[in-house]
């Protein structure tokens, strides 16, 4: 050790802080380590794990929608998309926009939005079918970052003529996700109709594989899978003939129809016009934005989701009420001259030249509005109200398809909490023919009129009849179920029955006036302060036609008998040509 | 060969293992089969430098050693290969290497050679003078290629020497000035072109500390004082805003990135972010031999060269980078041991300056895999791919072998 000789001996210091340095390096880097690797392992672990793994989800396909004649509304098909592990380049595109004819500026949008969502495949190319699936398919092999990847899609056969019942899909709101624990990010789901109420039936599960990927993007193994579970089936009480039958007759004028069973509540038909194409929602083209805005409101479900004021067809409510309460007897006669005077303010009848005098059958067959003006002022706006709420006006049932519309029923007490204002006679003149303040949906009229047809019993709608698994087990089966239950004595419901059915053979409602039939109805003419009048048609059938009523509404139609009247017609042809058909099949399988 | 020193080599060959382990797994035809040919140079080197006598060699070959290894440099500029952006392979028929890492080796020799024959004067100007001028004109020519990270080897290398000089204050002067250059260099690669708040406060404290030694401490020179110490910063200031200026954006983004590594996760940041990952994810015992998804899948950068610590780490975990520290620490130990039994100066300055240059690597590279150090794309000693390093390196602990054995005895 030369410099303890020489006296150098001071040298060893320097060294010793040379080992300190040493010791003291390595002390940090091994906490370092044990910090990372040890405390942290876990969290980095995890991280190291989303870098590698990456998870596919596979889209279940979603479930048929089958009408009660056995026609599909709604189902699922398997399109063919083109997609890539990586965003291929200008070159390529250029090519493919050729072949596919998508253009190349749709497809940088795509690889943009991939990129932004960090998913490993771009999608090129939606739905591809005939020739360039083929001239794709054929040369897929030249370029090894493409696939062409299955992936389920819905489509709607009727389209128009049944979306307000199938409704349509899109992606949910960030707080109806967590509503649904089978979603995942970019699930299509019901955004009204069944589509939107049955949603967790008709979605199926979610398959998915798991897949290791390099730091480039490339799928190196398929780690695992789990292939998707279809959706259920899910059976309506619609049948295809009618709801087509009356989608047509609208020809596009607004309105809705609404047909049911009274002897269990069943929907037969469930129209709203116009129509929209549910379809555009699956392909998200421009015409969505139109529909959003479009001045008349296709999206809206008028059959549920619109208030009208019922008109005429609300003298259905008045005579009951009077005849209840022993306000009027059937030959109670009022004259009609035409105008109707009251407190300074005058009344008129839609029959300019008035109707001369006039007994119940006839005020009603003839629907006077002067006559029920008389009757509404001795029956009150109290009575008017219990009863409108007890025959079903105020009903808020149907729950097949959400979004149902509260009605709005006027009454002294309602006046004073609302308006606050007092209840004045003109008030009950104007509620005895269904105007002023009250306001309904269709299906709240439909449940009146099937009420009718029961004799006081209304059955709760619905619209599902079953809900079947694909494993053909039942899922959901629906029962008939009783809304609301009223009393009012047979003689009341027989003059009302003989009122309507008048009204038919001799009134504003002959147009339902069928040979060997025997249907029962009641005009409306709404007057509202938007425009023309809505025009309203109620009617059941009685005898072998008695499980079908039937309410149809044109808006700003002008007079129900010639606006609403010729498709309740139309309808009721329908359905008798469908029971008649039915029956011959029974003949035949008898034969 | 009366006696191996098997505390150096037994870690020498576990780490040289550790790093082939995973050579091995990335590598393949020409390149594995330079690493093994490398491998069999090096110990071949080690072998042949234990029995040379270090004393006649550094006498008789130290001169010649650092004039062939300038002329390689300079060959280097100008007919070299340019790999990733810097000049720095040389290719001479037979074999490709790297000129700058032999150079680490003939530096040292010559520098000990030059200090150990002046060592009387140590302290002196004329001394540190030629020390610096010796160390530096091999870093100049590394710098050209440009290669950052071997000039800061050879900037450290020209500290060791000093540091051998024993002078305190000079010592002091030097951390001190080199600590304000970096603060300085950080300045400027955030503000390039200064602040005017920078001038306004360097003025104003020169002003006070004027006022202060006039009026306070009545020192009656104290004009001369502070303009010259205010000189010596102006000069600073030039001098790292010259440096700044010289470094390429990539460089100045991991300068800061080290500072502020959340700063950019995705471009530059990548790297280390990606290198914590695979370290962590290791855990406590690794993922398992040619497991490691980090390395294997690509999302770590340099997964054999500068980053092979956190490729080594992922697979083996904890415990096996505790093997692999262990490793280190018991061969440097070992060396600073063997510089303290050292019967003459060559003997303890050669050793302590291969410790040095070894150690400085090993804690500069493992400190940016862990995120503690900059990223400066300096090789792990014996463990990162390249066969140039691995043959100096392992040539160097002959060298040092040597002197141990020759301090025990022959």
């Amino acid at each position: 050790m030369w410099y303890k000789d020489r006296g150098w001996d001071l040298f060893i210091k320097y060294i010793k802080f040379a080992r300190f340095i040493l010791i003291l390096s390595f002390t940090l880097i091994l906490s370092r380590v044990f910090q990372i690797q040890v405390f942290k392992g876990y969290r980095f672990s995890k991280k190291s794990q989303e870098n590698y793994l990456k998870k596919f989800i596979i889209a279940p396909k979603r479930g048929n929608m089958v009408s009660s004649d056995g026609e599909i509304l709604a189902t699922t098909y398997v399109s063919y998309n083109l997609v890539s592990q990586s965003p291929p380049t200008d070159s390529i595109l250029e090519e493919l926009s050729s072949i596919t004819g998508v253009p190349v500026k749709k497809m940088k949008q795509n690889i943009c939005e991939a990129q932004r969502k960090k998913e490993i495949l771009v999608t090129l190319a939606n739905d591809l079918k005939g020739r360039p699936l083929i001239a794709v398919a054929s040369r897929i092999d030249e370029y090894p970052d493409l696939r062409i990847i299955k992936a389920p899609k819905r489509f709607y056969p009727y389209e128009k003529i049944f979306s307000h019942v199938t409704g349509y899909l899109g992606e949910p709101t960030k707080s109806e996700i967590s509503e649904m624990p089978y979603s995942y990010t970019g699930s299509l789901h019901g955004q009204s109709g069944i589509e939107k109420t049955y949603d967790k039936y008709l979605f199926g599960k979610a398959g998915g594989e798991i897949v290791e990927v390099t730091a480039s993007g490339n799928i190196v193994e398929v780690k695992g899978s789990v292939p998707p579970s279809s959706g259920d089936e899910v059976r309506l009480t619609v049948d295809s003939r009618l709801q087509r039958a009356a989608f047509e007759a609208f020809n596009g004028r607004p309105g809705a129809a609404i047909a049911l069973n009274p002897k269990t509540g069943a929907i037969r038909l469930l129209v709203s016009s116009p129509g929209f194409k549910p379809s555009v929602f699956v392909d998200r083209s421009e015409e969505v934005a139109r529909l959003m805005t479009a001045p008349e409101i296709p999206l809206v479900n008028r059959a549920i989701q619109m208030k009208y004021p019922p008109g005429s067809a609300f003298k259905i409510i008045t005579s009951a009420a009077a005849l209840s309460e022993g306000c009027i007897k059937t030959d109670t006669q009022f004259e009609c001259d035409g105008i109707f005077e009251y407190a300074d303010r005058e009344f008129k009848c839609w029959k300019e030249e008035g109707h001369g005098i006039m007994d119940f059958m006839q005020g009603f067959a003839n629907s006077c509005n002067i006559y029920f003006y008389n009757v509404g002022l001795k029956t009150g706006g109290e009575n008017l109200s219990k009863y409108a709420k007890m025959m079903g006006l105020d009903l808020n049932v149907f729950e097949d398809i959400s979004g149902e519309l509260e009605s709005t029923i006027p009454g002294p007490a309602w006046k004073k909490k609302k308006l606050k204002r007092g209840w004045w006679n003109g008030d009950s003149i104007n509620m005895a023919i269904g105007q002023g303040f009250l306001w309904v949906t269709p299906m709240q009229m439909a449940l009146v009129v099937s009420g009718l047809a029961t004799r006081g019993v209304i059955y709760k709608p619905y619209i599902v009849e079953k809900v079947i698994s694909a494993e053909n087990d039942i899922e959901y089966a629906s029962k008939p179920e009783i809304a609301r239950e009223y009393k009012l004595s047979d003689r009341t419901f027989e003059l009302l029955k003989k009122a309507m059915r008048k009204t038919v053979l001799e009134g504003t409602g002959r147009i339902l006036d069928i040979k060997d039939y025997e249907i029962y109805g009641k005009t409306g003419t709404a007057q509202n302060p938007n425009g023309e009048d809505h025009g309203w048609f109620v009617s059941y059938g009685g005898g072998a036609l008695s499980d079908f009523c039937l309410v149809v509404v044109v808006e700003h139609g002008g007079m129900g008998s010639v606006s609403a009247g010729p498709i309740a017609r139309i309808v009721w042809d329908e359905y008798i040509k469908i029971k008649a058909d039915a029956g011959q099949e029974k003949v035949n399988e008898k034969n | 060969m009366r006696k191996i020193d098997f505390t150096i080599l037994i870690p020498a060959i576990f780490l040289v293992v550790m790093g082939t382990s995973q050579i091995i797994s990335y590598t393949s035809g020409r390149m594995l089969l330079a690493h093994f040919a490398a491998l069999g140079g090096g110990f071949a080197g080690m072998f042949i430098f234990s029995l040379t006598k270090y004393k006649v060699f550094i006498r008789f070959r130290a001169i010649t050693l650092y004039v062939l290894g300038i002329l390689l440099l300079l060959a280097v500029l100008s007919f070299g290969r340019t790999v990733r952006g810097s000049c720095s392979w040389l290719n001479i028929g037979i074999v490709v290497f790297q000129p700058s890492e032999l150079v680490k080796f003939t530096t040292i020799i010559f520098l000990t050679y030059y200090f150990s024959r002046n060592y009387i004067d140590r302290g002196s100007p004329r001394t540190v003078f030629f020390t610096v001028l010796f160390g530096a004109l091999p870093l100049a020519l590394v710098l050209k290629q440009p290669d950052v990270g071997t000039a800061m080897v050879f900037l450290f290398i020209i500290f060791v020497f000093l540091y051998f000089s024993q002078n305190i204050n000079f010592l002091m002067f030097l951390v001190i000035s080199g600590g304000i250059v970096l603060i300085e260099i950080i300045y400027f690669c955030l503000y390039p072109a200064g602040t005017w708040s920078l001038y306004l406060a360097g003025a104003a404290f020169f002003a006070v500390l004027y006022l202060l030694m006039r009026f306070l401490l009545r020192i009656k020179k104290a004009h001369v004082l502070v303009l010259s110490l205010g000189s010596l910063f102006v000069l600073s200031l030039l001098f790292s805003w010259k440096v700044t200026s010289m470094l390429k954006p990539y460089q100045k983004n991991r300068i800061l990135n080290f500072i502020k590594p959340s700063r950019d996760t995705l471009n530059s940041g990548y790297h280390l972010s990606q290198s914590l990952i695979t370290i962590g994810s290791g855990k406590l015992t690794g993922k398992g031999y040619r497991m490691g998804s980090q390395a294997r899948l690509g999302f770590l950068p340099g997964k054999y060269t500068d980053f092979i610590f956190a490729s080594i780490a992922e697979e083996f975990g904890f415990l096996g980078v505790l093997l692999i520290l262990i490793s280190y620490f018991v061969l440097y130990l070992r060396i600073i041991k063997i510089s303290m039994l050292a019967i003459d100066q060559q003997g303890t300055f050669l050793t302590l300056a291969i410790f040095a240059i070894l150690f400085f690597q090993t804690v500069l590279n493992i400190g940016m895999t862990l995120g503690i150090m900059p990223i400066t794309g300096l090789p792990l000693p014996f463990v990162s791919y390249g066969g140039t390093a691995l043959v100096v390196y392992l040539s160097m602990l002959g060298i040092v072998m040597n002197v141990g054995a020759t301090a025990e005895g022959w």
